[in-house]
């Protein structure tokens, strides 16, 4: 019971000086949230970012495509960033379609842009056969269907719909290259056939077109027999002529993946296969893991910072407050109970700024979000269960006792003779 | 019948170093009691130890040499924590500066004198501030009232734990002689009621001619007549 109602007496102590500091608090409380937002932030977008790019919803095995990086060759094909390392012939993707340890094999023809949105050639099993989750795959929604591969038409993905307005019916001009540029437009008019559901996936930012509609496009060459070769209109393209970008695997079975990786990567020379594609991308989260730990140690630079303001906010107001503890002293409060005040004090304002940076972490999650989803089409999901939103709470509190210790041995050491000021 | 001894005091002494670092007698009491109940004002000037000794008796400060027994404990005998413990159920103090709480409400402070103690009555808080006639300003700051409203808030802060005694350093040196006077009735009369003894410390004969005992300290005090410094700068409360 007393220690209850000591508590209590130490509540009402922490509350009135917490107001009657309402400025230098209210600092505190900020630069607190901040520390802890951040430190939150950096930890659940790294590890989202990570678990997305690595084991998100690609929904392929492997990546075979022009001798070269595998990196690059998972960034094109997956994620619709940076450049085709080359192309490779029909033949392979031919025969990797019939080879019985292959589940699907879809190729991909790249090269093009709609707006800086990647335009993508493809056949039409990539929405019907391939599933980029469990269950879930690239299907046009109610009043769009797939694209007929004999035809100009167009499926397009969700973020591409919303960030260009085409939808069903209508109808668009290919630019050349991947970077949009209005002077490169394509003469060939598509009509939009069908728009994709969000998936969450860099599907959504891609505009999907027949295979068959890359190789006649204007200016496009095929050099599948070593020599130049460019479709007329109505021209049968003989297989010879053809060529891919990449051919995106499904193994039937893990096994496969690492034959596939010995025949093309340690003894062929044709072409490059990226299996398995989370490794791919692991290694070059590997490869920037710098950049997170510079991230991390900003972010524990502005949580000593916190705690540095915690402990001078209070420490500041040590000298005025003499004569508070030396009164409280004097009603009967010992050493240790003003000295608990002072760590009640730092570790309230602590966890208070930690409760307000949840408001920081989701803003800053969410701005993270909208960028990542811009240049990848990745979705982050800022209510996503991370173990630093609690750790970074316990944290900030324990700093923040900490922090409170040097102007709590003030208090504790405050003589009260000396600071009662009554004169006689 | 004779009351029961409520202070013994035998052989107090308490010195301090000077800036110097001489050591400079304090106190120095042979001998002095109160009864329980008793009201008892101790006459002394300006440096003569008046506030050391209540320190003293309060167990802020800790004597050199000699011993404190209030209700029959001796208070050399507690440790700090024990002391503290035992001046928020047994003491209270009123101070000529009053000592309130700048940031707390009227209210607050008379709880928070009941907080290390007995534990928050506020039924009793509100009733101590109607007695003291602030009924009506409950969740006023010490800066919203007057002195002398300021003044009836540490009354009845100093009630709030129900004290055996009261200690008193010039509880009326910093109001007008009217307000001095009823100040002091009203302390008097809440001690009555209360049954606690109450020792004032004051120089104001006009206060002290309401008392049937008054001391001098002049006399109680032998290190007093040589008039030394009262708040020492390098004394701690241990």
């Amino acid at each position: 019971m007393s220690r209850l109602r000591r508590l209590g007496g130490l509540f009402l102590i922490v509350r009135r000086s917490l107001r009657q500091h309402a400025l230098s608090t209210a600092v505190t409380l900020a630069s607190a949230a901040l520390a802890s937002g951040l430190v939150m932030a950096v930890f659940s977008v790294n590890e989202q970012t990570y678990d997305a790019f690595t084991g998100g919803p690609v929904g392929f095995d492997a990546v075979l495509g022009a001798r070269g990086s595998q990196l690059q060759l998972v960034l094109n094909t997956v994620f619709h960033l940076e450049t085709s390392p080359g192309n490779i012939p029909w033949e392979l993707y031919t025969t990797l379609r019939k080879d019985p340890r292959v589940q699907l094999a879809i190729p991909y023809a790249v090269g093009d842009n709609y707006n800086g949105f990647r335009i993508v050639g493809t056949t039409p099993e990539m929405f019907t056969e391939f599933e980029y989750q469990k269950g879930r795959k690239l299907q046009p929604q109610t009043g769009g269907r797939v694209f007929d591969p004999g035809r100009r038409e167009a499926v397009i993905g969700s973020t591409v719909a919303q960030k260009t307005g085409l939808r069903v019916g209508s109808t668009f001009n290919p630019y050349h290259g991947i970077v949009f540029d209005p002077s490169k437009r394509h003469e060939e008019e598509y009509v939009v056939v069908g728009v994709t559901g969000v998936s969450n996936s860099p599907s959504d930012r891609v505009v999907w077109i027949p295979l068959e509609g890359i190789f006649r496009m204007e200016g496009h060459v095929l050099r599948g027999t070593g020599s130049e070769f460019q479709a007329k209109p109505g021209e049968q393209i003989d297989d010879r002529h053809k060529e891919v970008s990449a051919v995106m695997l499904k193994f039937k079975s893990p096994q496969a993946g690492f034959l596939f990786d010995q025949t093309i990567n340690r003894q062929g020379k044709a072409a490059t296969l990226a299996w398995p594609i989370g490794k791919v991308m692991a290694e070059l989260f590997d490869k920037i893991g710098w950049v997170h730990r510079i991230l991390g140690l900003v972010a524990y630079l502005v949580v000593a910072v916190a705690a540095g303001s915690i402990l001078a906010s209070i420490y500041n107001t040590m000298n005025e407050r003499r004569r508070e503890f030396a009164i409280l002293r004097a009603l009967g409060a010992r050493r240790r109970t003003v000295f608990s005040a002072i760590i009640l004090e730092s570790t309230t304002i602590s966890t208070l700024g930690a409760v307000l940076g949840y408001a920081v972490y989701g803003a800053i999650v969410f701005g993270a979000a909208v960028i990542v989803r811009r240049q990848t089409g990745v979705a982050l999901d800022p209510f996503k269960f991370n173990p630093s939103l609690v750790f970074t709470l316990v944290g900030m509190s324990v700093i923040g006792a900490g922090a409170g210790v040097i102007p709590a041995l003030k208090a504790y050491s405050t003589d009260v003779a000396s600071n009662l000021v009554a004169d006689s | 019948m004779a009351l029961a001894r409520l202070l013994e005091i035998s052989d107090l002494k308490k010195a301090f170093e000077s800036p110097e670092g001489e050591r400079t007698p304090v106190i120095d009491v042979p001998a002095f009691s109160m009864a329980g109940g008793e009201q008892l004002a101790l006459e002394g000037a300006s440096g003569s130890g008046k506030t050391t000794l209540l320190n003293l008796i309060a167990g802020i400060l800790r004597p050199d040499q000699g011993q404190i027994r209030i209700d029959g404990c001796d208070l050399g005998a507690l440790s700090e924590s024990e002391r503290d413990e035992f001046r928020a159920r047994n003491l209270s103090y009123v101070f000529q500066t009053f000592n309130l709480l700048q940031g707390y409400t009227a209210l607050e402070n008379v709880l928070l004198g009941m907080m290390f103690g007995p534990g928050p009555d506020p039924a009793y808080a509100r009733l101590l501030l109607d007695r003291v006639g602030l009924s009506n300003r409950l969740g006023y700051k010490p800066r919203q009232l007057s002195v002398g409203q300021q003044q009836r808030v540490a009354l009845a802060r100093a009630l709030a734990n129900r004290p055996k005694l009261v200690l008193a350093d010039e509880p009326t040196g910093n109001l007008d002689q009217r307000r001095a006077q009823e100040a002091l009735a009203l302390l008097r009369e809440a001690c009555r009621e209360n049954g606690a003894a109450l020792l004032m410390v004051s120089h104001d004969r006009s206060i002290l001619r309401q008392f049937e005992r008054v001391e001098q300290l002049s006399t109680l005090n032998r290190a007093g007549r040589s008039a030394s410094p009262d708040r020492p700068a390098q004394e701690s409360t241990r």
